[in-house]
């Protein structure tokens, strides 16, 4: 009778405990409320500069400093452990004495006007200027914002952001952690390395002249059709089970093309829809896609081409010397795990490298049977 | 009105009925001849061939029962370890800035005054570009102020919102968006129910994967709003989370066959037209397209990003229903595709593999319930099932899915990968919404073989209940 009992009263136990905190959890509520679904900063670039300038001017406001007639330099904070110091309309920063054997500026920098930063600093807060920053090589930064232009010296690394309503430029071989955002454009040196960009135009190196040279040869292209190998999913797109598509140079699509592993497809080819593949996809040297170019695999773009639409990589994205990705008018994505671009083409809208972006050095490609060398 | 029935499939009817009656019945001719001495065969009762053959088939239906639990089991542990450990495919996600394509964004709505302004509202406030962005509520014969309210909409956004009013035509949410189809000009439908609530940014994340020319339709992540109200609707919302987090973003990730719900999700309107547009005599039209593109060529995207509150179910009645209507539109679509995706040349295995048990996941329910019946049959009647060592490897297996524990693994996962905390130590009572689904799912299954194939009797859609009494938070 007693073990039967102890047998029972071990069984409710065994299977009575996991509820316990279940049941305290349906009682107490603690944690009850809906998953939170925005994420602004998750969509909008440039989300933390937008919210660094509101905590900045609500300073102002709090602190009663009139931007038009500012006080002399001060320094303050913010709360307890987060100090700023704030320059006024100075430019030439006046910085507390350890910085001199540190090289470490621990507080926020506000400054209203132009600024110019001495380099071999490590800024350990957010900059605020007002106007043009101009900052010396070999500085590290957390993040920079300006009202107008920007412009970083050589080696110089960013750990989160970067944004300016005019001009951004980042000197050779920089290190950019996180986002950098213009509202004009943003110039990248030669063996600058980043993450996500967005501006109406962006240039690598800081050669202004950036050509495309689309559909190079007198003749027009021919025209290109999917032949009995290649079946409709819709009046406009084709695909095919062929592992290896590729359409010969010179030609003309007017359809979109889904392809279940490589794609290639031949020089001065012009494309009036999207290029999907499965696997690796080589586009030659001069081509214009009017549509979007998608791979599963890593995409090759050769020199002088223009793409209108997205050009999305689940792998990676080479893009050789003076290509034109989307149009300052209509500005486009361009994303990848892994993205380098030669020195020499633009970007018009945003340019994500989730892992590692680069400036490559400039490199001619040669594709006489239409295959796309590797630029780096 | 037109009337929608189910096409009558009588032989498919028999055979089921069959299934069903031999799973349920041979069962409990074991339980009887284990109880009654009469039916034993050591008493004389019955011959011993009849008792031999009750035995070897109740072993048999166990064991398939088992492999295909353990199957379901394996599914759920390597989808819960990918979304955990493997590689997470966003490829989309990062496209914010593109020449976007225009969009029609569809909402039916049904009596659904109490919410329907809340959805218009964040609609119209999306960073969409408006001149490629139209809103089409359309109001199907509501009888409460829904189509005052659209209307209103519609005054204070002309050209963004242009609302339809339906009064003739088939009822259900399938018929109305086939109906608003035919008039849509632009190149991606998206869908939302009418309590559904878009952040700013949610179309433009639904839209970016129809630039990949391959993508036929995307679906978004839902996000129950009413978590707090009670036990049912906290359950929900943990099923949803695993459904969600972790169930589809595995299969996104492993390339498999996401599915189209239905709601915070599209479909590329060319590629909607090529399989031959919505099916309004499907009672799980987004199951349903998802299977005819797949077939097609196309491939359905699951965003984990894009999220969107909807409401769940706040009584048990309401869940009962729904549950039901899922499980029967599921299998109705399991017996429509479960051939084609079989003997498809498009796909390749593991599409077909996960695409076959995709189809087949609402006909576990019933089975479990067979096995259930099958292993207290066999131990009445003091059978050693399996040899030992197979035994102990598909009984903990069957354990670990019979008691749910692969999907409360699932759960789990997605409530950690969402940075919940004490939300996971509810997961234990959702063994109470396991065993109300398991009910529910086998009368669904029932219901349809009986009623819809066997008799065809006419397709009925039950609206949601709403609860809302204001917007939710965001």
């Amino acid at each position: 009778m007693i073990s039967h009992a102890l047998f029972w009263l071990f069984c409710a136990t065994v299977l009575g405990l996991p509820l316990l905190p279940a049941l305290g959890e349906w009682w107490r509520k603690t944690d009850a409320a809906p998953l939170r679904v925005v994420r602004e900063q998750d969509t909008n670039i440039r989300h933390f500069a937008h919210s660094f300038h509101d905590h900045v001017w609500n300073l102002f406001a709090a602190e009663g400093i009139d931007t038009e007639a500012p006080p002399a330099p001060y320094s303050g904070q913010f709360r307890p452990g987060e100090t700023f110091l704030f320059l006024g309309h100075e430019s030439r920063p006046v910085w507390p004495p350890e910085v001199a054997t540190t090289r470490a500026v621990r507080d926020v920098v506000i400054g209203l006007g132009d600024l110019l930063l001495e380099g071999n600093l490590v800024f350990t807060q957010e900059i605020y200027c007002g106007g043009q920053i101009y900052a010396g090589g070999h500085s590290t930064f957390r993040a920079i914002y300006a009202g107008t232009d920007l412009i970083l010296g050589p080696n110089c690394v960013v750990a989160r952001w970067l944004h300016s309503q005019g001009h951004v430029h980042v000197g050779p071989d920089s290190r950019i952690y996180g986002r950098v955002s213009s509202g004009t454009s943003i110039t990248l040196g030669l063996g600058t390395r980043f993450e996500r960009l967005n501006a109406p135009e962006i240039r690598f190196t800081s050669d202004d002249a950036v050509t495309a040279r689309p559909a190079a040869g007198g003749d027009a292209p021919q025209q290109w059709w999917p032949d009995e190998r290649f079946r409709a999913l819709d009046p406009l797109t084709y695909t095919t089970r062929i592992r290896q598509v590729a359409v010969p140079a010179a030609m003309a699509l007017i359809v979109s093309l889904v392809a279940p592993g490589e794609l290639v497809i031949g020089e001065g080819s012009q494309v009036t829809g999207s290029l999907k593949a499965n696997g690796r996809l080589r586009l030659g040297a001069n081509c214009v896609v009017h549509g979007a170019i998608v791979s599963a695999g890593p995409i090759e773009i050769g020199s002088g081409c223009v793409i209108k639409g997205p050009v999305i990589s689940e792998e990676s994205i080479i893009v050789a010397s003076a290509c034109i990705l989307g149009t300052p008018e209509l500005p486009t994505s361009v994303t990848a795990p892994v993205v380098h671009v030669a020195a020499g083409s633009k970007v018009c809208g945003t340019l994500w490298a989730a892992r590692e972006g680069l400036v490559a050095p400039e490199t001619a490609m040669s594709m006489p049977d239409g295959k796309v060398q590797k630029i780096v | 009105m037109n009337e929608a029935r189910t096409r009558r499939r009588p032989v498919a009817a028999v055979l089921l009925l069959l299934a069903f009656a031999s799973g349920i019945l041979l069962p409990l001719a074991g339980i009887a001849a284990a109880w009654l001495p009469v039916l034993a065969p050591r008493d004389g009762g019955v011959p011993e061939a009849w008792y031999e053959f009750l035995v070897g088939a109740l072993r048999i239906m166990l064991m398939t029962v088992a492999a295909i639990v353990v199957v379901y089991t394996v599914r759920h542990v390597v989808f819960t370890l990918n979304r955990m450990f493997g590689h997470q495919r966003h490829p989309y996600l990062d496209v914010d800035t593109a020449d976007w394509p225009r969009v029609v964004v569809l909402i039916p709505a049904h009596d659904e005054a109490a919410v329907i302004a809340h959805a218009l509202e964040a609609l119209v406030d999306v960073d969409y570009p408006r001149e490629r962005l139209r809103i089409m509520p359309i109001d199907d014969r509501s009888t409460d102020g829904t189509w005052a309210i659209i209307t209103d909409y519609a005054g204070r956004h002309p050209g963004l919102v242009t609302p339809l009013k339906r009064t003739t035509g088939r009822p259900g949410k399938a018929a109305v968006i086939r109906d608003a189809t035919e008039s849509v000009r632009e190149d991606v439908i998206i869908v939302f129910d009418a309590d559904y609530v878009p952040g700013r940014g949610l179309i433009k994340q639904l839209v970016a994967p129809f630039f990949d020319a391959e993508v036929g339709a995307v679906m978004g992540r839902v996000v129950p709003h009413n978590t707090a109200r009670n036990l049912l609707t906290r359950l929900l919302d943990l099923e949803r989370a695993g459904g969600y987090q972790v169930d589809q973003q595995a299969r996104m990730n492993l390339r498999l066959v996401p599915q189209y719900g239905g709601s915070v999700g599209g479909a590329r309107t060319s590629a909607l037209r090529a399989v031959g547009g919505w099916r309004d005599d499907a009672l799980a039209e987004d199951t349903d397209l998802t299977y005819r593109l797949l077939l097609h060529g196309y491939k359905t995207v699951y965003e984990n990003r894009c999220e969107c509150y909807e409401e769940v179910p706040e009584v048990w009645q309401e869940r009962n229903r729904q549950i039901m209507r899922w499980a029967k539109g599921h299998n109705q679509a399991a017996l429509r595709y479960f051939v084609p995706l079989l003997l498809s040349r498009r796909l390749n295995l593991l599409e077909k593999i996960d695409g076959l048990l995709l189809l087949g996941v609402y006909v576990v329910a019933p089975l479990l319930i067979m096995g259930f019946l099958c292993a207290f049959a066999l131990y009445l009647l003091g059978e050693r099932v399996l040899p030992p060592a197979l035994g102990i490897v598909l009984g903990l297996a069957t354990f670990s899915s019979l008691g749910n524990f692969a999907a409360f693994f699932e759960i789990a996962a997605a409530l950690h990968i969402d940075g919940s905390r004490h939300r996971i130590r509810i997961v234990p009572l959702n063994f109470i919404g396991f065993l109300v689904s398991l009910v529910n799912i086998t009368r669904a299954c029932l219901s349809l073989v009986v009623e819809d194939l066997l008799i065809g009797k006419e397709l009925r859609w039950e609206k949601t209940a709403r609860y809302r009494n204001g917007p939710p938070a965001s």
